[in-house]
């Protein structure tokens, strides 16, 4: 026997979900204006498909995800169905008010994995050797040490 | 704090985004649950819909045994921990509203009914596949449990927009798969409605393979469907009860003399327009009606002793038509 299709309308766990169309990770955390910021994001990116079609099967899509997140009513019956991993980090702060003030919690093993330092690769790019050359330099003049604070603030009272 | 532990380890496993939950996961979840000293919507959800979904994965890949005891869970769970329960409702609609800009109006009753009629929708969805598949053993429980999620009013309202029945038919041959067609009209007769027009289909079905293992000379199958015809129809039961007397030797004699009669053989050669199977019938069913008629009873031996007499009068019959 193989896979079944199933009607989609009465499929609660049918994928994509509203949230995947409009590309919203944290789907069911999203505000009215995340939903709406990712839908014109997504909107965007849909004028750019070539086929018209294909475009106009798109911006529909995005049009319905949008209408129906928008909805309370009708977002409450897909959120019912959603089981995301915060349940896990939801029950662990319902657990950890449980307990008493002085006891002491593991609060270093349980929120460090859960959000990890940024170490802002990101902001680097990919290829820093590309932009040798390509920038101004800067007019400025540069101290290898810092000036003394303390002489910072007075010098600011005297002017 | 050996829960709180555990509960960790699994929150920082899963982290924020990952919603594939794994065996132990549930495990976990029940555990809590278990022990537990008051109820937890967000728990109690969690299972259901935990229990929910790893059914509705192994329905979808055609494993319903496996599915079977998630799809129990999950309905117990809505059974016993969420329907009707007031409490459950309000707290969940309460959690589901904090820090929404948008507000959900649905009162707890309303919520409930369209979470249930979701959940019956796709008990019903998946009974539609199955039957689609002709699978109708395996569809049979999943009405059931659209049925007790939601009650069978709504599991038949919820069917007529899930399953297109039309599209399953129009693969069916009538003349090839007859029973195909049958057993379908039976399944939905016997477990969704009692509709009359069921009952006309099934009549139709049932007396057309009759006909055909008739012709096929296999007389208990014959019988069979004579029956199955009888269910809906007075004269049929009449001809089932005339025929298990007449008994399977007989019928076979019937047909095999018959097949050998010259002036069967004349009247089909002149008459190609005519159906040679209903013929075959109407024989068997006069046969049939003049058990009680034909001093000393029919047996193999009178049966070619009255074919002639039987034939005219069946061919006129046919003639008039």
């Amino acid at each position: 026997m193989g896979v079944m299709e199933l009607n989609g309308k009465f499929n609660p766990y049918r994928r994509p979900t509203p949230y995947d169309i409009l590309g919203l990770k944290d789907g069911t955390a999203a505000t009215t204006r995340d939903i709406g910021r990712a839908c014109n994001d997504q909107r965007k990116k849909a004028r750019t498909i070539p086929d018209t079609a294909e475009r106009a099967k798109r911006m529909k899509e995005l049009d319905e995800a949008k209408a129906q997140l928008l909805r309370p009513e009708d977002r409450v019956l897909l959120d019912f169905f959603i089981l995301g991993g915060q349940v896990f980090v939801e029950l662990c702060c319902r657990y950890g008010q449980k307990f008493p003030a002085d006891e002491k919690l593991p609060v270093d093993e349980v929120l460090g994995p859960l959000y990890p330092p940024r170490r802002y690769d990101d902001l680097l790019p990919e290829a820093p050797e590309k932009l040798v050359g390509e920038l101004r330099p800067l007019d400025l003049e540069f101290f290898d040490e810092p000036r003394d604070p303390a002489r910072l603030a007075l010098t600011a009272i005297d002017l | 704090m050996r829960h709180f532990h555990r509960l960790a380890a699994a929150a920082a496993e899963r982290g924020g985004g990952s919603a594939d939950l794994e065996e132990t996961d549930l495990d976990l979840l029940a555990e809590l649950d278990r022990e537990s000293d008051r109820v937890d919507p967000l728990l109690v959800r969690s299972l259901m819909i935990a229990y929910h979904r790893r059914a509705c994965e192994l329905a979808l890949s055609g494993n319903h045994r496996g599915a079977q005891r998630y799809w129990d869970r999950a309905h117990e769970f809505w059974d016993q921990r969420i329907h009707k329960k007031t409490a459950f409702w309000g707290e969940y609609v309460a959690s589901y509203n904090q820090g929404q800009q948008r507000q959900l109006q649905l009162g707890p009753d309303e919520l409930q009914r369209r979470i249930g009629r979701r959940m019956a929708g796709l008990c019903v969805s998946i009974c539609g596949g199955l039957i689609e598949e002709q699978e109708m053993q395996a569809a049979r429980p999943y009405w059931e449990m659209a049925c007790a999620v939601g009650g069978s009013d709504l599991a038949r309202e919820v069917f007529g927009e899930a399953v297109n029945l039309d599209a399953v038919l129009s693969r069916l041959d009538p003349n090839r798969n007859p029973a195909a067609i049958y057993d379908l009209y039976r399944f939905l007769y016997d477990t969704i409605e009692r509709k009359e027009v069921y009952e006309k289909i099934m009549l139709e079905m049932a007396y057309r393979q009759a006909v055909r293992e008739l012709n096929r000379d296999n007389p208990g199958d014959f019988i069979r469907h004579i029956v199955q015809a009888g269910e809906f129809n007075a004269n049929f039961r009449v001809l089932a009860e005339k025929l298990r007397r007449l008994g399977n030797a007989v019928i076979s004699a019937i047909v095999a003399c018959f097949n050998a009669n010259a002036l069967a053989r004349t009247f089909r050669e002149a008459n190609r327009e005519l159906d040679d199977e209903e013929a075959l019938f109407s024989v068997v069913w006069v046969y049939a009606n003049s058990i009680d008629s034909v001093a000393g009873g029919i047996n193999t031996w009178t049966v070619p002793r009255i074919m002639d007499q039987i034939l005219v009068m069946v061919y006129k019959d046919l003639l008039k038509k």
